[in-house]
């Protein structure tokens, strides 16, 4: 293997990880603050590239720039519905853990298959952020891997910034570390569930419009990249966000020279293997959690 | 007293009529094919829930023993030339074996971990089938994403089983899904099936069985595997056919909510959810796309309103059949 | 100001708490003894809103709260302060005390409240940056009362204050509430020790196995010999 094709795979798995990274992010909170892990954010991530894609060279045209923030903000709210409909009502069942597990599983089975019914079983593609490439002393790059690393990198310090900053962020922190404790000083605890799962919804549309331009829009589309951001959030100790950021990219990395040598298939059943391994002998994952 | 004889009987009444079903049906092949389904759905459906109702395990990959099943013995017969018989024998015996293998690191995990770790097989499963196709293993191909084709079917006694004549089928079948359904039977009221029950419906502080919790758990793992394995064998020489698609998330979708419906952890629910759930999906092929949006909703609106499935549907319809005849007693002895 | 009527509450088949009835004037000091095990925190519980009594009602300032969200409450200024504390462990001292100023009436005394309890606890504000994690026994108990003042109480139901805590250190507890006090807070605290307490409070009920047992001044409960013994270890 040459430095080039090196530099490349190796661009090529930073700037997945940055996918990976909004995914689990997405995860880790709303596990946190509501402690459901939702089968349904796949489903998040293939709409939310969905509806991009049809307000945008899908249907209606309208010009990207002002297709991204439209997408963002109703993907947020739409995490939020979400939170309200189908969660909140199921908090007064008994087994509630059970039942959550297998509503969000049904939930995200019903919207893939909406999308197929909607859009049909073609993929789609959407617009890279920026075409065009750019040069790098002698390295050639495309200009959205760079704008995927950026944008990545930039939502990463937002969201650390709200969580440390602001009353709502450093709320949703209080619900995830005292449940009870957040109930004593007054927090509105069923906005703050709400809240989580559209941030998790943005996430994850932001997600879908980096990665989306590289492996087109299908109606499962969703689910590799939840399940591999599942496999990030177990390895770097759910809830340490140290942990979650680096396995993000070892994970990435890591798929993108697999798949080089071996051949795509080999990844997830790979994947597979070291968390189970990893649970098995480090439950808490390598970086320990909260 | 009275209430055991009333069971009996309709237990017997029931098995007359699925006795008696090839008479009203026999040469409606459609109709005859979708109630054979029925029984090897019912055998799968019945199965999973011996894990997902009574083990409490949330075990998601319970379609991969299926496939694994079909797969190993259509290649046995096909290629070492094994007869169908076996090999619904050698189907449960691989899944068995799989599912023993799987199920010793993944049956430590907690419950949210199971779930996502055995979900993962229905995807990881699919694409090595596929791999494994033309080209890779000249003797052992799986036929890649085409799948496995003519499997051969069973043979008895000289005569030959044929998708022409689905009335043998049917009572093939029949007799498989007693079988198995016996066998389920036998190992819920078994003492490690009642220890399961005591498990599930215990308050919080009794919840272990012990050092023996894990091997028992195993032990229900493989077996459950092992009946999903072979009706997977029989499926695939009934079809003559076993591909990666019986993996595809419609069909999880249609076997889970089949369990659900059906009520988890309420033996025989969930093959009676099955029966219900198989023609439910024929209703609703005219619908197309929806189907699978629709079959997806059910599983919420079960899950939400009527977690113990066909049993609460039976039991508000015994509410109301109450009701109506309080009605009709207050009404005559109420003075007009 | 808070009055309790007949509440009875169950966990699963054991009946906790049985008719209990009390009432707390605005201004007063009102501690309630009993032997751990009795109901004293349920009480508190039940009081705040975290658990909802099986029968009976609760009036604070002339507004039923025994079917509101802890919330609700929290926002009419009754604060409760566990006494296993709640803390946010992975926050520092410093967000753990703005959380404590989370609702809208408090938001605006932020300011003012910071310093309250800075005068009140002066070690908290050396360990501003720390993590709840890093903290001991008392420092903790020090800043589960603090983040209950930063939500500008009129009323405290304050649970165990001084449990754990080295003798000096509950001396300085209870003279920060007895301050609190003062500064025009009611205060309702439950204590198993009632050594320090009843040289603070107004007035003293006590409970046993569920039920008010006893009330009254402090005078009248030292003269009352069963009292006297059960309680005061005199």
């Amino acid at each position: 293997m040459d430095l080039d094709t090196f530099i490349n795979l190796l661009l090529a798995g930073i700037t997945l990880g940055t996918v990976y990274l909004m995914m689990a992010m997405g995860l880790t909170l709303v596990y946190g603050v509501t402690k459901v892990f939702n089968y349904a954010q796949g489903s998040f991530f293939s709409w939310g590239g969905y509806l991009a894609w049809y307000l945008s060279v899908g249907v209606l045209g309208w010009n990207y720039y002002l297709v991204i923030p439209i997408t963002l903000v109703v993907m947020f709210i739409a995490g939020m519905i979400f939170e309200k409909v189908i969660i909140l009502p199921l908090r007064r069942f008994p087994g509630w853990d059970f039942t959550v597990i297998i509503v969000t599983l049904g939930c995200s089975l019903a919207l893939d298959n909406l999308i197929l019914v909607i859009f049909g079983p073609l993929s789609k593609t959407i617009p890279h952020l920026m075409e065009g490439t750019l040069k790098i002393g002698k390295f050639v790059v495309a200009q959205h891997d760079v704008l995927m690393l950026v944008i990545g990198i930039l939502m990463f310090i937002i969201l650390q910034l709200f969580l440390s900053k602001t009353w709502i962020g450093l709320a949703l922190r209080a619900v995830s570390q005292d449940n009870v404790g957040a109930k004593i000083v007054g927090l509105p605890l069923n906005t703050l569930y709400s809240v989580a799962f559209g941030i998790a919804g943005l996430l994850s549309a932001v997600a879908a419009i980096l990665l989306a331009p590289r492996t087109l829009l299908y109606p499962l589309v969703g689910w590799s990249t939840l399940l591999k951001a599942f496999v990030v959030i177990v390895l770097g100790g759910l809830g340490n966000i140290k942990g979650t950021v680096i396995a993000a990219f070892a994970l990435s990395i890591a798929e993108i020279f697999l798949s080089y040598f071996l051949g795509g298939i080999w990844a997830m059943p790979l994947f597979l293997a070291v968390l189970v391994v990893l649970l098995v002998f480090k439950p808490k994952g390598l970086f320990g959690s909260w | 007293m009275v209430n055991n004889l009333l069971k009996n009987l309709s237990r017997i009444g029931l098995l007359l009529l699925l006795a008696i079903l090839p008479i009203l049906f026999h040469d409606n092949d459609h109709i005859m094919n979708i109630i054979i389904l029925c029984l090897i759905w019912g055998v799968v459906a019945a199965s999973w829930d011996l894990i997902l109702g009574y083990a409490n395990l949330f075990s998601f990959g319970h379609l991969s023993f299926f496939v694994i099943g079909g797969y190993a013995s259509g290649l046995l017969a096909k290629y070492i030339g094994l007869t169908p018989w076996l090999g619904y024998i050698a189907g449960g015996i691989a899944a068995a074996i799989i599912g023993f293998l799987i199920g010793i690191p993944c049956l430590r995990l907690k419950g949210m971990y199971l779930a996502i770790v055995t979900f993962s097989l229905n995807f990881v499963l699919p694409t090595l089938i596929v791999w494994a196709g033309p080209g890779k293993f000249e003797n052992f191909s799986t036929g890649g994403s085409w799948g496995l084709t003519r499997i051969p079917a069973p043979s008895l006694f000289g005569y030959v089983f044929t998708r022409q004549e689905l009335v043998p089928w049917y009572y093939l079948s029949l007799g498989f899904f007693i079988m198995f359904l016996s066998i389920i039977y036998l190992i819920i009221k078994s003492n490690i099936g009642l220890a399961f029950i005591a498990l599930r419906d215990a308050e919080p502080q009794a919840k272990s069985l012990g050092v023996n919790e894990y091997k028992y758990k195993l032990l229900v793992f493989a077996l459950s595997a092992f009946i999903a394995g072979s009706a997977g064998a029989y499926y695939a020489s009934y079809f003559s056919l076993i591909s990666p698609a019986s993996m595809n998330l419609d069909v999880f979708l249609i076997v889970l909510v089949m369990v659900l419906f059906g009520g988890l952890g309420v033996f025989p629910g969930a093959a009676i959810g099955a029966f219900i759930i198989t023609i439910v999906n024929e209703l609703l092929r005219p619908t197309l796309e929806w189907r699978l949006v629709i079959l997806g909703t059910i599983v919420i609106l079960t899950m939400m309103f009527m977690p113990k499935g066909i049993m609460d549907i039976l039991a508000l319809l015994g509410r109301l059949m109450k009701r109506i005849l309080n009605i009709r007693r207050s009404s005559k002895s109420t003075p007009a | 100001m808070l009055k309790v009527d007949n509440i009875n509450f169950y966990y699963g088949e054991v009946q906790v708490l049985k008719d209990v009835s009390l009432k707390v004037e605005e201004g007063e000091f009102v501690a309630i003894f009993g032997p751990n095990g009795h109901g004293k925190s349920t009480l508190l519980k039940v009081i705040c809103g975290l658990l909802k009594p099986v029968s009976g009602s609760i009036n604070y300032n002339d507004h039923v709260i025994s079917r509101l969200s802890t919330q609700a409450i929290v926002e009419m200024g009754l604060v409760y302060i566990p006494e296993d504390r709640n803390l946010f462990p992975e926050m520092t001292v410093a967000e753990n005390l703005r959380m404590g100023a989370y609702v809208k009436h408090a938001r605006s005394k932020m300011k003012e409240n910071f310093e309250l309890v800075y005068q009140l606890f002066p070690k908290l504000k050396t360990l501003n940056d720390r993590t709840v994690s890093g903290l001991s026994g008392g420092e903790a108990r020090m800043l589960a009362i603090g983040r209950g003042l930063m939500s500008s109480p009129k009323f405290l139901a304050i649970d165990e204050p001084s449990f754990g805590l080295a003798p000096n250190l509950r001396v300085d507890v209870f003279k920060a509430i007895e301050e609190i006090r003062q500064r025009g807070a009611t205060i309702l605290l439950v204590e198993q020790s009632t050594f320090i307490a009843s040289n603070y409070a107004n007035r003293i009920y006590a409970i046993e196995d569920g039920k008010i047992i006893f009330e009254g001044s402090k005078e009248e409960a030292n003269h009352n010999e069963e009292i006297r013994k059960m309680f005061l270890g005199i």
